[in-house]
């Protein structure tokens, strides 16, 4: 409990920044619309991570996991629409939702971290992210509602008591984000309610 | 006398301990297997890339998925003359330009997906790399040790399992072509009285390491005896 506490102190202060990658490649069959994408103030803000141990004793560490799911799921959104509009509703007005063919909203329902040993030499951290997905049509319809979830594994040679593995369990959870991520783009289309949707717009 | 014989036997207890320190595992004690499954077409001055990725095997440690892919490297250049095993850098350069390998899934599920796109297969055939090895293994098992209380004494050691393996795709139509596997056991111990460690023990580590660039050799070896034929 004693160095998980340490862990945790490391990462406190303004908290730790993640910069997660969205996989390029293979890269999905662009969609051909505009799409608003709204974030509630919730999603922003998220930096509270539950970060266990193997003997169950758990902290919370500051991870900006917030303002690195917005970065995220932009760059996911723009491999998969045409278009991406920032809105600041889901019910965009006047010429704010002029052109868009719905609007999505992103949600981070949980975000943690496990560390521990495995082998001999190696300590690993495990980071798992959920988001929940809403799309609505420009009139505040709710059109599909869905999750998705990432996990993420990284491990190190060296003692988690040591101030370097903090890169260990932040990786972890950048690999998380960076696998929700793949599973958003990869599985959009595989979503009964989306699929319906864009089959009404006659989008393959 | 009895001062004399016990200063004689010490310093033989040290030296023997040393020695079992040098001890590594025979080749034999290594076990390996391979399999092909499908007939391997590696030409003159052709070329693989071996890779590892935490895509395609998560519970490999960074270290570990570096370390298989030297041996693998250095295999291949000592038993494999003419082919040219080429790094990760260059793979991902001429593959994928302008990308990281972390913006690229390499997977079992996704290779045949990559290489069907046509202007990757294009710069593929340019850079006339024909196999992908992916690597994947672990390293098992368990430390011990604490002080044998009154006297001053340490104890400790360990026992480990390596597993690793390397699976062969090929790059024209991304299926899965071969595969070859090693793995070994082995365990150390260690006395230290007043702090000076004795002991040894054997270490599964480089020998199973050595053991899997031997069996990418022979898999590849098959394709440039049939060439040769």
């Amino acid at each position: 409990m004693r160095w998980l506490f340490a862990l945790v102190v490391l990462a406190a202060g303004c908290g730790t920044v993640l910069t997660p990658v969205v996989i390029r490649e293979p890269r999905p069959e662009p969609l051909p619309l505009t799409i608003g994408v709204h974030y509630p103030d919730e999603v922003r803000s998220f930096r509270k991570v539950p970060v266990t141990d193997a003997r169950g004793d758990s902290a919370n560490a500051k991870i900006l996991v917030g303002e690195a799911s917005v970065k995220l799921i932009d760059d996911a959104l723009g491999l998969l629409f045409a278009r991406v509009v920032s809105v600041t509703t889901v019910t965009p007005v006047g010429s704010a939702g002029d052109g868009l063919s719905a609007v999505i909203e992103p949600r981070i329902l949980a975000a943690a971290l496990e560390v521990g040993r495995q082998g001999v030499d190696d300590t690993f951290a495990r980071g798992s992210i959920t988001y929940g997905f809403t799309l609505y049509s420009k009139t505040g319809e709710r059109l599909a509602s869905w999750t998705v979830s990432g996990a993420g594994l990284a491990s190190s040679s060296t003692s988690l008591r040591d101030a370097a593995d903090w890169n260990t369990v932040r990786r972890s959870l950048e690999l998380a984000l960076r696998d929700a991520a793949w599973n958003f783009t990869s599985g959009f289309r595989d979503v009964a309610e989306v699929r319906r949707w864009l089959d009404e717009r006659g989008v393959k | 006398m009895i001062v004399r014989s016990i200063r004689v036997a010490l310093t033989l207890a040290v030296i023997i301990l040393s020695l079992v320190g040098c001890v590594v595992v025979p080749a034999s004690q290594v076990q390996t297997s391979r399999e092909i499954s499908a007939p391997l077409d590696l030409g003159e001055g052709r070329k693989i890339a071996v890779l590892f990725s935490s895509d395609f095997s998560p519970q490999t440690s960074r270290s570990l998925g570096e370390k298989m892919v030297d041996c693998i490297r250095t295999a291949v250049r000592d038993g494999v003359p003419g082919v040219t095993v080429v790094s990760q850098e260059h793979f991902f350069a001429a593959a994928f330009p302008g990308l990281t390998p972390q913006q690229v899934l390499i997977r079992a599920d996704t290779i045949p997906a990559l290489v069907a796109r046509l202007e990757l297969r294009q710069r593929i055939d340019q850079a006339a790399i024909d196999y992908l090895v992916m690597v994947g293994g672990q390293i098992e098992g368990q430390s011990y040790g604490g002080l044998l209380a009154p006297a001053p004494v340490v104890v400790g050691g360990w026992d480990k399992h390596a597993k690793m393996s390397a699976t062969l795709f090929d790059l024209r139509h991304g299926g899965v072509v071969g595969s070859g596997a090693a793995e070994a056991s082995g365990s150390a111990f260690f006395v230290a009285p007043f702090l000076i460690p004795l002991g040894g023990g054997v270490d599964p580590d480089a020998p199973t390491c050595k053991a899997l660039g031997a069996e990418v050799v022979r898999l590849l070896g098959g394709a440039r005896d049939r060439d040769q034929r």
